[in-house]
């Protein structure tokens, strides 16, 4: 891993595939997000640029996931769609696209349906690592906070120079949960309803949960490390309520209440 | 094609924990064809007719998890609020008991050991016959 400080004087290491380590603040406030995809071949980058995420934008991306269990006698399939929710999500954010080329040698962007000839494997690349966040592998575990139950996460967030930007320990201190919030929790997310009937070949879908880590978060996040807004770090409970990223939230909460739910860190290479 | 939301469906609750406990009734005659399917031609026969046999949706045995686990809270002490349980997690937990009390009455104790028994009015497993470890 290079150490180095690029032209915007970021404190910036080189990493593996075009990501590199930041260990400046993460800036909640962004106008735009860039995504920078590696194309396999030719090694070119092709950037997606974002405006930023609101809460409409993650509530239709929930509202499009379904996730359901199949019983086939003694067997189960679990059948979750997720990529239809981040093409939904890819076409209300995206701004518009750079380094495509169209076969006459003109920019993508000419195109009044430019949108729809991005290759679908791009938009639902650029559109996860553009929400995707994780748990921390193994962060802080070593330390015991005596006030507060800490989650960290590890996201990437933006592009600089072709190079996507990944940020790691974000730190979320949550008040302790108490067992009305675990019951809260258990009872919501076992509210799953049946197609089929209770005597039959029955497919289970289970509730979007969302919401209520939204809510959740929203009651016991007390701080934040790693993030800023308006170029400072987010000082009160109540500016991290406001200007969180959703999926952000959704990810520490869950962390919070099921440590299982998060998947595991893995590779982001950011290539298409 | 009905659609049924599995927190308020009770009969399908109890249902669902009647099979749980059935499941771990027979967890040993599993792990006895587990061994046996090891060397016998019929393997996959004997693991189909050893393995559990749930006829409900999915979501019915986790609400049932959530349930035994609500429960084993309030079992420890743990009050909440009448205004926080929900009536729907109320009647869940009147659904287990309930599927308790016909689970002791299809599968009551043997009197010797409290292993369950395989049907309903037996009184003693075969080992205790054998070993005439109670009277009568």
């Amino acid at each position: 891993m290079n150490e180095s400080e690029n032209s915007t004087g970021a404190n910036v290491a080189e990493t593996e595939q075009g990501i590199t380590s930041n260990r400046e603040l993460l800036p909640l406030d962004l106008v735009e997000r860039v995504v920078a995809l590696r194309m396999n071949e030719s090694g070119q980058i092709c950037s997606h640029v974002f405006r930023r995420i609101e809460r409409a934008d993650v509530d239709a991306y929930y509202a499009a996931i379904m996730m359901a269990t199949q019983r086939r006698g003694q067997t189960t399939e679990d059948e979750v769609d997720i990529g239809s929710a981040e093409l939904k999500l890819y076409e209300r954010a995206i701004v518009r696209v750079e380094g495509y080329k169209l076969n006459d040698g003109r920019d993508l962007m000419e195109l009044p349906n430019w949108k729809d000839r991005i290759p679908g494997g791009h938009r639902i690349r650029a559109a996860d690592l553009l929400m995707k966040v994780t748990k921390s592998a193994g962060a802080g575990e070593e330390f015991i906070d005596p006030e507060f139950d800490v989650v960290f996460l590890d996201c990437v967030w933006t592009a600089k120079e072709g190079s996507m930007s990944r940020f790691s320990g974000l730190a979320h201190r949550f008040t302790p949960p108490t067992t009305a919030h675990w019951r809260r929790f258990n009872h919501y997310k076992t509210r799953s309803t049946v197609i089929g009937g209770s005597r039959g070949g029955q497919k289970t879908i289970y509730p979007k949960l969302d919401g209520l880590l939204g809510d959740l978060y929203d009651e016991l996040i007390a701080a934040v490390d790693g993030y800023s807004f308006r170029g400072a770090a987010l000082p009160e409970r109540a500016t991290v309520v406001r200007e969180m990223d959703r999926f952000h939230k959704i990810a520490a909460i869950s962390a919070l209440f099921d440590k299982s739910e998060l998947d595991a860190p893995g590779e982001e290479t950011g290539e298409a | 094609m009905n659609v049924v939301s599995v927190a308020h469906d009770f009969g399908g609750l109890k249902r669902a924990f009647v099979e749980m406990l059935e499941e771990a009734r027979l967890q040993p005659q599993r792990e006895r064809a587990e061994v046996m399917a090891e060397y016998a031609g019929n393997a996959e026969q004997i693991l189909a007719e050893a393995a559990p046999k749930r006829s409900l949706g999915e979501g019915y045995y986790v609400r049932v998890g959530y349930l035994l686990e609500l429960e084993s809270v309030m079992q420890l002490g743990i009050l909440f609020a009448a205004a926080d349980v929900n009536m729907s997690e109320t009647h869940g937990l009147l659904a287990l008991a309930a599927a308790r009390r016909e689970f002791d009455k299809l599968h009551p104790p043997c009197k010797g050991c409290g292993v369950r028994l395989d049907n309903e009015g037996e009184t003693k497993c075969p080992a205790c016959w054998a070993q005439g470890r109670i009277e009568g």
